[in-house]
């Protein structure tokens, strides 16, 4: 049973095209007069999910004034309501976000990658650990502090399993400088989680800067 | 069974405020920024009774915001908690 409607408050004005390899792809900018980040932009593509295996989608950053702008975060949306399709992977990379997405149903569905990228700042960081053991038939759960200072933009895991019963079960910031993740491994065979956060040294006496946590 | 690997504060004091998800169902979550900031960053936790059977369906940001849903396939109920990094 899905018991809520996907995207319940997506207000954006689609832009541009900005993905490869993507059904379709869009850049959306938020339309109100909220102050934000330089450069900021919201930037989604869609894939295809096919039945009983896992698909990879990615989503690049635009290019802003002849720079490419960077990821603070990013995600994803599968847009089925079965239980069997869910995120085995979500992570930045230099210059957008990557996802594999699991569909063990019997229904073909799409899912969406996102990336909130934003103009470079000051102390910009992207840095991933060592490699995670995540055991057969066990969750695992890993955290991954930023630098003394920085502040946390975003995160998120890598699996080294390719089967779609490997998945994420939590991936969140847990604090304002401190990423963590529990991996589920229903497999038979043992793998890794890579683990990654995205950090920036924000002038916070400048500006806004905080985590919320709850539900709606 | 449930490891884990390092734990530095997993759960601040203050700011859990998770949903019931009921066996084997897929519940959505969702929470906004403060008026005036932007989305920057954001995730989704799954709470109490989260097995190898809850896993997250989706993880995604918004404008002003953090959606997401999790997946419950098991035979007992979850939670969940969305979080939201908001900046200007």
């Amino acid at each position: 049973m899905h018991q809520q409607a996907k995207i319940l408050g997506l207000g954006f004005v689609l832009v541009g095209m900005v993905a490869t390899g993507a059904t379709t792809a869009n850049a959306a900018e938020a339309t109100t007069t909220v102050a934000k980040p330089a450069g900021y932009t919201i930037v989604t593509a869609t894939f295809d999910l096919p039945t009983g295996g896992q698909t990879a989608g990615f989503v690049a950053c635009p290019i802003k004034k002849g720079v490419r702008t960077v990821p603070l975060s990013g995600g994803a949306l599968i847009d089925t309501g079965s239980l069997q399709a869910n995120i085995n992977t979500s992570y930045p990379t230099s210059g957008g976000w990557e996802v594999f997405a699991n569909n063990a149903s019997s229904a073909a569905s799409t899912f969406i990658v996102y990336a909130v990228c934003v103009t470079k700042p000051a102390g910009y960081l992207q840095q991933q650990s060592k490699a995670v053991a995540n055991p057969a038939d066990t969750q695992n759960g890993a955290g991954y502090t930023c630098p003394k200072g920085d502040q946390l933009t975003g995160g998120g895991a890598e699996s080294s399993s390719r089967s779609t019963l490997v998945n994420l079960n939590s991936s969140w910031p847990s604090g304002t400088s401190f990423w963590y993740v529990y991996m589920n491994n229903s497999s038979s065979a043992p793998a890794t989680m890579t683990l990654y956060h995205v950090c920036a040294k924000l002038n916070v006496s400048k500006i806004h800067y905080q985590l919320v946590s709850g539900s709606r | 069974m449930r490891q884990v690997e390092r734990v530095e504060n997993p759960l601040p004091a203050g700011l859990r405020l998770p949903i019931g998800n009921p066996a084997l169902t897929e519940t959505g979550v969702g929470v906004a920024c403060p008026s005036g900031l932007s989305t920057i960053g954001g995730g989704l936790l799954s709470g109490a009774g989260g097995g190898l059977g809850v896993t997250l369906n989706s993880s995604f940001p918004i404008t002003g915001g953090w959606e997401g849903d999790e997946n419950n396939a098991t035979g007992n109920p979850a939670n969940i908690t969305a979080y939201v990094l908001c900046a200007n």
